[in-house]
């Protein structure tokens, strides 16, 4: 008699080539491996599908057949596979992978291009939060200033880049036909303040100072931490605040 | 088709009766569609794991439109047959869900999908045995009582049977159901679609359906999948409207007197609003026992 533990861990290698999982299935009309094949075939397209909603852009910048081709790699190795039937925070290795797959490793900057898509794709499904506007800090004594700790929104997510992910992403969306490849790096901010998603390119000082505030440093803290001469807080907290950056506030001890 | 378009009017979607409720499968395409028309409808139902994220706009469109339609949850990814147990995280954040959002039904499937910390997104069938029986039991009833709530259960389109099976899916689903106190969702077209993939009577499968085990009927459409030797299976692709031996099925279900809350389910090559609509009233039509007619 069959046993389930068993039979699930043999369809799993099924899923892997070894065919032995057919032996469990009745023989009638259609063959056992073509009955199988419905489900090896659901798998690979359901999950193929789900990459592609999360990297539409990615799909877009190499193209169906080649992002398809990718996926499908991807997919073929077991630890690339789900862990749980939650498919929407599932697909975050696989800018990794597009780095070691040889049709796209010559694409150098690709593998970043899918980071920033990731964080995109996170920053849709994050927490919401309302955020805080200028509103918020009218009242606020200047004295407090610099006691001040600002709580980034839960959908912010920060991602530098040693490719100009800018002129790719522009292309990408037609605002240009085509590029030359500048060599620079690019910063970039993937926040959901409200219901869409923004990319926003900060300045290499801008997205220093949001790293500072971003690992629980206070204004003060990060302000320190940065090259002051190349600084404009009131510009960047105005940025900050137009774009929704900051969820809460609370002051240092 | 058009043979039941005609006859069918554009009546209220909104019987008093809850058991004669209709509604359609929403998805994100026709979110806004949906709170800009507010179509006649009795319900929808969304697919839970679709709303698991923390936050962001497809939670928003739900909470917006629950706030005109009931609604039900029906999952894909809690794998009540998985020898490993149920996925405890899934579970707590189907209760988080089912708390904010108060669904009128909340269902899952007599399937598994998940083993040694691998998800497959497919709803495998299971062997019907003791060893099975008693896992299923064992899950059905840990997954009520952590929600504390009943859940129905959704016979699966099959594409294979297992050599060891000793129970057919009816005589199972029913034993399951006394023993659990969880209803059936009766999806028409698996039966149908299992029936030819199996050689099984689909007639007979619904002649074995227990009314009063059933919470909940689904009707969808399938194709056809034809191999290089000619062979053929019926596959659940929820991609096209409900076949005519559907309806017939549909029909000869309530005519047993197997009255539940109906949903259409379209899932791929999702067409405009108004066909799922018509799908609709099709069934709005059986069920309000209008002549109808078949092929």
């Amino acid at each position: 008699m069959v046993n389930l533990q068993v039979l699930q861990k043999d369809f799993l290698e099924s899923y892997k080539g070894d065919s032995s999982f057919e032996n469990y299935i009745q023989m009638n009309g259609p063959s056992p491996q073509n009955r199988l094949s419905i489900h090896h075939n659901t798998i690979r397209v359901g999950l193929k599908k789900a990459l592609a909603i999360t990297y539409p852009l990615t799909w877009e910048l190499i193209g169906e057949d080649c992002a398809n081709g990718a996926a499908y790699a991807f997919l073929r190795e077991e630890p690339h596979l789900p862990k749980t039937g939650n498919l929407d925070e599932w697909g975050a290795a696989f800018p990794d992978f597009l780095e070691q797959f040889p049709p796209t490793q010559s694409l150098a900057y690709l593998p970043d291009f899918a980071r920033l898509e990731w964080l995109k794709h996170m920053a849709y499904s994050a927490e919401d939060q309302i955020p805080l506007s200028a509103h918020d800090f009218k009242d606020m004594d200047a004295e407090n200033y610099a006691k001040l700790l600002l709580k980034l929104h839960p959908s912010a997510h920060f991602f530098s880049s040693s490719f100009p992910l800018d002129q790719i992403l522009a292309v990408v969306n037609g605002d240009v036909e085509s590029i030359e490849l500048e060599s620079r790096k690019s910063y970039a901010l993937a926040i959901r303040p409200f219901q869409t998603v923004h990319i926003h390119w900060l300045s290499e000082i801008d997205f220093a100072f949001f790293s500072y505030l971003q690992k629980g440093d206070s204004l003060i803290e990060a302000i320190e931490g940065i090259d002051e001469k190349k600084f404009h807080l009131h510009e960047t907290l105005s940025f900050s605040l137009q774009n929704g950056l900051f969820s809460e506030y609370a002051f240092t001890s | 088709m058009e043979s039941y378009l005609r006859i069918a009017p554009l009546v209220k979607l909104k019987p008093s009766n809850s058991h004669d409720l209709v509604g359609v499968g929403l998805r994100h395409p026709h979110y806004s569609y949906v709170l800009e028309n507010k179509p006649p409808l009795g319900w929808f139902e969304v697919h839970s794991e679709n709303y698991f994220m923390k936050g962001g706009p497809a939670l928003h469109f739900l909470e917006r439109i629950r706030e005109e339609y009931p609604l039900s949850l029906h999952g894909i990814g809690l794998s009540l047959g998985s020898a490993d147990g149920l996925d405890k995280n899934h579970l707590r954040r189907l209760k988080d869900l089912i708390y904010r959002f108060s669904p009128f039904l909340v269902s899952e499937h007599l399937s598994w999908s998940r083993v040694n910390e691998t998800y497959f997104p497919d709803l495998i069938p299971l062997p019907y045995t003791e060893e099975t029986f008693s896992l299923l039991a064992q899950n059905i009833d840990e997954a009520q009582t952590f929600l504390g709530r009943e859940i129905l259960v959704e016979n699966p389109s099959s594409y294979l049977e297992y050599r060891d099976s000793i129970f057919s899916e009816t005589d199972f689903l029913a034993s399951l159901c006394r023993k659990t106190g969880a209803k059936i969702l009766l999806d028409i077209n698996n039966v149908y679609v299992s029936s030819f993939n199996h050689g099984w009577d689909a007639g007979a499968y619904i002649r074995a359906i227990s009314p009063e085990f059933v919470g909940e009927i689904h009707l969808a459409g399938h194709s056809l999948r034809t191999f290089e030797d000619g062979s053929v299976l019926r596959v659940d692709t929820h991609s096209s409207c409900v076949c005519d031996e559907v309806w017939a099925l549909y029909h000869q279900a309530l005519q047993q007197g197997i009255r539940a809350p109906t949903l259409i389910e379209w899932d791929e090559e999702i067409p405009d609003f108004e066909v799922l609509m018509q799908e609709a009233i099709t069934a709005q039509g059986f069920l309000e026992k209008k002549e109808v007619a078949y092929g």
